[in-house]
């Protein structure tokens, strides 16, 4: 486990990161000396069709309750695909332009918590496309524009803790949190002793 | 060199590969059109007890590796290809819109009676250019005899239900 820079300002480390999981030889996505972070492991999985489509099939039974208003497997097809889209280029605007406004990363990565008040230390954090859209990536804040992102799931469900993906990114936040608490990484200065040890 | 120390020599500045990811799906907007391709080649072998991957790059003639593409909708199709996947799927994958020398017209024409005013609307296919078709000689062409016919039967039944 470690973490590894999106697009990050080489002097301050503020930017996105994503963390990545050790794999083994064997493994789908093991990629020897050339680790798929977190990050970029969601947009192969969203904009790849077959694993969409799976993905979907597998969970039909979510995808048939009243949440979904009698969508056809087509349209969440559709709508994951197109979701996937804006929000990559929602994110790509910003890696590209953000910099040179005073946009800050915390527009994109909200609290995971709604009504959440409180700013604590490693919050939790979620990015989505639009209100009501499937695709969620988590992230843990470290400060208005350094965000690490630890997952992110097709959402089918109102609540995390009604699916087992969604449970299970939500066990990835806390193993990420407590990751970052060992390597003493609480705010962005810390990333650079993270990353470039004496 | 473990995986963690991997980890940390790439992560100086930007390393991860998601930005070039990203601007290919971002300038390669026809991968749109292999999505939805890709979405109905799955559907055709979903379920199917003949037919799988494998089965149809043999089909195909191509290698596993080029339908595991296609089926991802990352391919670059190319029209002989998705031909060919046609005719093997017997599904297809592609469909053409209608255009102006297809597509049909509606005219309105009002035709008056003793007892009423009715306006017909008539949709026309035009399969070939019209090049006789004006406005002016529409009524003379499609609304004549038919429209005194049709109004005719409304008569007739309007008076039935009086």
């Amino acid at each position: 486990m470690g973490i590894i820079g999106i697009f990050v300002n080489n002097e301050t480390f503020e930017g996105l990161h994503s963390f990545v999981y050790e794999t083994n030889p064997g493994d789908k996505n093991h990629h020897e000396n050339d680790p798929e972070c977190e990050f970029e492991k969601l947009f192969s999985q969203w904009t790849d069709v077959e694993y969409v489509s799976n993905y979907l099939l597998k969970n039909k039974s979510f995808c048939e309750t009243e949440y979904f208003n009698g969508s056809t497997m087509d349209d969440l097809i559709e709508k994951v695909l197109s979701e996937a889209n804006a929000l990559e280029e929602l994110i790509y605007t910003y890696a590209t332009d953000g910099n040179n406004n005073d946009d800050k990363l915390q527009m994109i990565f909200k609290p995971l918590h709604n009504n959440e008040h409180l700013l604590p230390v490693h919050q939790k954090t979620k990015a989505k496309a639009s209100k009501g859209g499937l695709l969620r990536i988590y992230a843990i804040r470290l400060g208005d524009n350094t965000f690490i992102v630890t997952g992110g799931a097709i959402k089918l469900t109102h609540l995390m803790e009604e699916h087992e993906d969604t449970i299970k990114e939500l066990e990835k936040i806390e193993t990420a949190k407590k990751y970052l608490r060992a390597h003493d990484i609480q705010f962005v200065e810390d990333l650079i002793y993270y990353y470039e040890p004496e | 060199m473990s995986q963690n120390e991997n980890l940390k020599k790439i992560s100086k500045g930007v390393s991860s590969k998601w930005r070039q990811g990203a601007e290919y799906r971002n300038k390669n907007r026809w991968l749109i059109y292999s999505s939805k391709i890709a979405r109905r080649v799955l559907a055709a072998i979903d379920g199917s007890p003949e037919l799988n991957q494998a089965k149809l790059a043999a089909l195909l003639n191509v290698s596993p590796q080029h339908i595991s593409k296609i089926v991802k909708g990352k391919e670059n199709l190319t029209l002989e290809t998705i031909y060919n996947l046609s005719q093997a799927l017997s599904v297809e994958l592609i469909s053409f819109p209608t255009y102006k020398w297809n597509e049909t017209k509606n005219i309105e024409i009002t035709v008056e009676s003793s007892s009423m005013t009715v306006i017909l609307v008539i949709s026309i296919t035009m399969n070939i250019t019209p090049l006789f078709f004006t406005n002016n000689i529409s009524y003379d062409l499609f609304g004549g005899s038919s429209a005194h016919y049709v109004l005719n039967q409304i008569d007739n039944s309007y008076l039935e239900v009086l």
